[in-house]
């Protein structure tokens, strides 16, 4: 397979070296040296248990790594917490999106932003003081909505919204805090097949028009393939195989992690 | 059956005032930030009890009076009211100096209660935590006399004396004195109503509710949500401590057992639940209609001593909670449930989405 990072350093964005989790004696995330491509549209898949979802969270901040180092764009954020990784630009969802379901969906796309001198405890009563930049937080807010096709809900709260429209939304709130990746815990889960190719359409754009660098952690492999550029497998705390997808997918080592010894290809 | 006088409703209105300050301040930290915050009645002890604990040193300080002051607490308190009976400026600054200072010392103590939530305790267990500082706040205070005597008490000096010496000739100077005591009150229940309401429609607002709703979430939009907690207490806190101050100087004395946990938290939570949570309108109403029972309640007490198979002692009880749980069964939101509170208003809005 080819090694992502026989590239040069400065076109990486994300980099793990070495870096391990352990819960007691199992080794969740086992020493794994990963380098994700500025500007890619990968996808990191893997049995259940594979270490997937325990890798995100260390990367962001969610965990406390047990040993190895995390880089993004060179800079070492191994022991930062997850609200300073994500001001860094480093954005995450999470496997079930985390709307906040009493706010409207323009209120959800507005708290990404971090800014707002709106949010101090003696500014916020003094409305002069905030209005302005709300202002225009509203309309780059709207921009967003339009990006991820939410700009007619703007209304509905968040917790009216269908599964789909929620994850859409979580990848909106990543876009508004202008991160410049974003790891988003499986996209398609539970969603139609047509809403899956929809929403999978528009994370692709996303990346292209904003320029974001994407890394989704997906099972349906069979719809999002189609759709990344660039694959890593995992399985045992480790990364089996990377590579162009459609290669990762028939490395006997995939096949054997996904469907046992016995299918090993001879 | 006896109609109660003007003087019923004037107690009533100061009541429901400073009631209001509690709730209004309890509804930032619960109703919009989600703060199981059962430690309510230490805030506003912490204003009652510097109220029974400072204004009095401080004023016998000034005047040079020289002898124990909690030894001859009566006497020193009396000395200082004939002064501050006929110096206003003196009664005014006496009064702002102590309600900043109330304040402060809520906001100091809602700061420190908090804290625990920096050692990784969960919110839940901070409620927890608040309810026992604040079981431990009151019986430090009952039982440690150097403070305010504990069960004996002090009496406060009486800011709002000199409205009762400058009243015109066919006014009773203690319906100046509560007219004092209400526009007092409401200056300080307008100012908090002006900082409750104005965050709750404003991003900050915004925030509370998210942190409310998802406090992970939040944290993984870059918000030090534990900061934020801190923070809120301690604003809500120095709000309530103002009310502690207020409710001292309407009293003129204050004793340990004052600032109690059913009282001063568990019935403030309870008007708050009866209004709607996080909603400032639901939350002035509850406080209203609570207060205003409550005190007719107590005020047809002795009447229906006759009618009532029980003592009357436990009907404010029976009824409030009885109300209460009705409330919970059927109307779980409250009388006012929660809606969005917009930072900016609808057109606002719908003019900014075409201009993109």
């Amino acid at each position: 397979m080819p090694m992502q990072n026989e590239g040069k350093m400065d076109d990486v964005i994300l980099a793990t070296r070495n870096l391990t989790k352990r819960f007691g004696d199992l080794v969740a995330v086992d020493k794994v040296n990963m380098d994700v491509k500025r500007g890619s549209f990968s996808v990191l898949f893997g049995p259940n248990g594979a270490g997937k979802t325990t890798w995100v969270n260390v990367v962001t901040g969610y965990l406390k790594k047990d040993g190895g180092r995390v880089l993004f764009n060179g800079r070492d954020i191994s022991d930062l917490s997850a609200s300073e990784t994500y001001r860094l630009g480093l954005a995450r969802s999470f496997q079930i999106p985390r709307i906040f379901p009493r706010l409207t969906v323009l209120e959800n796309i507005l708290i990404a932003e971090n800014e707002n001198p709106g949010e101090g405890f003696f500014k916020a009563p003094i409305r002069a003081s905030w209005e302005k930049v709300e202002k225009e937080t509203v309309e780059r807010a709207f921009k967003i909505l339009e990006i991820v096709g939410l700009e007619d809900r703007w209304d509905a709260l968040g917790g009216e919204l269908s599964g789909g429209d929620a994850k859409l939304l979580d990848v909106g709130k990543a876009l508004m805090s202008g991160a410049k990746m974003l790891l988003i815990d499986e996209p398609i889960a539970g969603v139609s097949p047509s809403l899956a190719h929809t929403i999978l359409q528009r994370l692709r754009s996303i990346m292209k028009m904003q320029g974001v660098t994407i890394l989704i952690i997906e099972h349906r492999l069979d719809i999002a393939l189609r759709y990344v550029d660039y694959a890593y497998a995992m399985a045992g705390g480790r990364i089996i195989a990377e590579g162009e997808p459609s290669k990762v997918i028939k490395a006997p080592e995939v096949i054997e992690s996904y469907l046992g010894e016995k299918y090993r290809i001879k | 059956m006896v109609f109660p006088g003007i003087d019923f409703f004037l107690v009533l209105i100061i009541y429901i005032m400073i009631f209001l300050i509690i709730t209004l301040s309890y509804n930032l930290a619960y109703g919009y930030t989600g703060i199981p915050d059962f430690g309510r009645a230490m805030a506003a002890g912490a204003g009652g009890f510097l109220c029974g604990y400072l204004p009095g040193r401080l004023m016998a300080y000034l005047m040079g009076i020289k002898e124990d002051y909690l030894g001859n607490v009566l006497i020193i308190v009396d000395k200082i009211n004939v002064v501050l009976e006929k110096d206003p400026l003196m009664s005014i600054g006496l009064l702002v100096l102590t309600l900043i200072l109330g304040a402060a010392a809520g906001g100091i103590l809602g700061l420190i209660a908090s804290l625990p939530l920096f050692r990784g305790i969960r919110l839940f267990y901070l409620g927890v935590t608040l309810l026992a500082i604040q079981i431990s706040f009151n019986t430090i205070v009952y039982h440690w006399e150097p403070i305010i005597r504990g069960e004996f008490g002090v009496p406060i000096p009486d800011p709002f004396k000199w409205l009762g010496h400058y009243c015109p000739p066919n006014v009773a100077p203690s319906f100046m004195r509560l007219m004092g005591v209400i526009i007092t009150s409401g200056i300080v229940l307008a100012i908090t109503a002006y900082y409750c309401i104005s965050v709750s429609r404003s991003p900050l607002g915004r925030l509370l509710k998210a942190i409310r709703d998802d406090e992970r979430s939040v944290e993984a939009l870059g918000r030090d949500v534990r900061k934020i907690y801190v923070k809120v207490m301690t604003v809500s806190y120095a709000l309530t401590g103002m009310a502690g101050v207020l409710f001292a100087f309407y009293q003129r004395y204050v004793i340990g057992l004052n600032f109690d946990k059913v009282a001063w938290t568990f019935w403030p939570i309870a008007m708050v639940i009866l209004g709607g949570l996080a909603n400032n309108k639901g939350t002035v109403i509850g406080t209203i209609v609570f207060i205003t029972l409550k005190r007719f309640i107590m005020f047809y007490k002795a009447d229906l001593e006759f009618i009532l198979p029980f003592s009357p002692v436990w009907l404010e009880g029976i009824l409030l909670g009885t109300l209460l749980m009705a409330m919970l069964i059927y109307r779980p939101r409250g009388l006012f449930p929660e809606t969005p509170e917009i930072p900016l208003s609808r057109e606002e809005i719908e003019k900014l989405r075409k201009r993109t």
